[in-house]
């Protein structure tokens, strides 16, 4: 078993928000690392549900290579957030 | 608004019985994901029927372990049972925080959750969370 001492160390971490973060070193006692992309596994998220009741609406969207992005507004009809590459992504995004 | 929790622990909400209620119907079992936001991870809630007895609650809590999910809320699956049988329970509780996953527990008798607690958070009366150190806590195991 690898001892304490030869464990590999967090070198830095751009993660700001992180209780465990402080000027970009890491102060936890240990992380583990895993998922689909070796993403930092020591804390997990939930979020509280909020906000008016009715459905959002789509702002703006930076996405001007999408079909439905006409000046930055979004055209199509309605639009599926999920999870993607990232937890809430755009889903009906299309390339043109 | 999230709320974070850390892997491999069980952390019971502490605060009036209301409050903590509405914490948990808050929560969004769809929301889950890693701390980085960058990978979404499954949510598990688990309640009982107030006939469950205690075999079966614990055969549900222990069926978790089998599931997929990394974030386990436990909303209040003690209720009406027996002081030891709650123990029991709440025991089993353990083993799903062990094998990888975030545990938050509500229960009816939160001093008997902290038990087998690694952490708290304290819900105050409008409904914020404060992490309480489990270390002022230790008088109750005295």
């Amino acid at each position: 078993m690898t001892s304490l001492q030869d464990m590999p160390q967090v070198q830095d971490c751009a993660v700001d928000s992180c209780s465990y973060n402080a000027e970009h070193s890491c102060h936890a006692g240990a992380i583990t690392v895993g998922g689909d992309h070796a993403h930092c596994g020591t804390f997990v998220e939930i979020s509280f549900r909020g906000g008016l009741d009715r459905n959002g609406l789509v702002g703006a969207c930076h996405r001007s290579d999408c079909v439905h992005n006409d000046k930055l507004e979004c055209h199509a009809s309605g639009v599926r957030v999920g999870p993607s590459t990232d937890a809430a992504d755009c889903l009906t995004y299309e390339p043109r | 608004m999230g709320l974070r929790l850390p892997v491999g622990d069980v952390t019971v909400l502490l605060g009036p019985a209301a409050v903590r209620r509405q914490v948990m119907a808050a929560l969004d079992d769809d929301s889950g994901r890693c701390a980085s936001g960058h990978s979404a991870v499954r949510v598990q809630r688990l309640a009982a029927a107030a006939d469950d007895d205690v075999h079966r609650r614990i055969a549900a809590i222990e069926a978790v372990r089998e599931a997929p999910a990394t974030i386990v809320l436990i909303d209040r699956v003690t209720d009406g049972l027996t002081a030891p049988d709650r123990r029991a329970v709440l025991a089993a509780l353990r083993p799903v925080a062990t094998g990888g996953r975030a545990v938050l527990v509500d229960d009816d008798d939160p001093v008997a959750a902290l038990a087998v607690a690694d952490g708290a958070l304290r819900a105050d009366p409008a409904g914020r969370l404060s992490a309480e150190s489990l270390g002022d806590l230790d008088y109750l195991g005295s």
